[in-house]
């Protein structure tokens, strides 16, 4: 059961926190709301929605018996993190751009920093469960 | 690499889900297994044959 819940909680407790830090700074200075946060709450909604049916998926494999992890499961972990963590590298680079030539405070760069990561891991995670991953060239 | 077992699965009457639950994998390996969407393990290919009581190279269709 670790194994179902701890990745929903880990999720879930950091998207929570950033997203409440967000909202807070935003109403004290601007009351409108910006496209960026609107951007920011679509992927908060799309992270959450994917780790959600994860956890469906993983509760019922469980229930009729079967293990929740297996090889491919790890794999397509294995592989959305090592993707996730190379387009990471751009990403911050570009944040840091930003940052260094616009007014964004380190707060937000933070906020969606991880934001976007997550967001990356969840969908680059979501290709690969949909379409599968063979490990070796067919042709 | 091609492999029999949605045929082999039918001859012994197995579900998708009884498949996995023999080999201890989920049932979406097995689908992707079928699909030739993914490459088991050697250990996964020796645990599918031991169910069918043949040979992997019987169960997995290598090509040159």
């Amino acid at each position: 059961m670790k194994s179902l819940f701890l990745p929903l909680f880990a999720i879930t407790t950091v998207l929570a926190v950033t997203g409440i830090e967000i909202f807070q700074v935003g109403s004290g200075t601007n009351t409108s709301t910006s496209i960026a946060e609107i951007v920011y709450v679509i992927m908060l909604f799309i992270i959450i929605s994917l780790s959600v049916y994860m956890s469906i998926r993983r509760s019922s494999d469980i229930k009729a018996g079967l293990p929740a992890d297996d090889e491919l499961s790890r794999n397509i972990i294995h592989r959305a993190g090592s993707f996730t963590f190379f387009v990471s590298l751009f990403i911050w680079l570009v944040l840091l751009i930003i940052e260094a030539h616009g007014n964004i405070k380190s707060k937000y760069l933070f906020s969606f920093g991880l934001i976007i990561n997550s967001f990356v891991f969840m969908i680059s995670w979501a290709i690969l469960q949909s379409g599968g991953m063979v490990n070796e060239k067919q042709d | 690499m091609k492999n029999r077992i949605k045929e082999l699965r039918a001859r012994f009457d197995l579900t998708q889900k009884d498949l996995a639950a023999k080999v201890k994998v989920r049932r979406e390996t097995i689908v992707f297994l079928e699909k030739g969407k993914y490459n088991p393990s050697l250990k996964l290919a020796y645990d599918i044959s031991k169910v069918f009581n043949m040979k992997i190279e019987e169960v997995f269709l290598f090509e040159e």
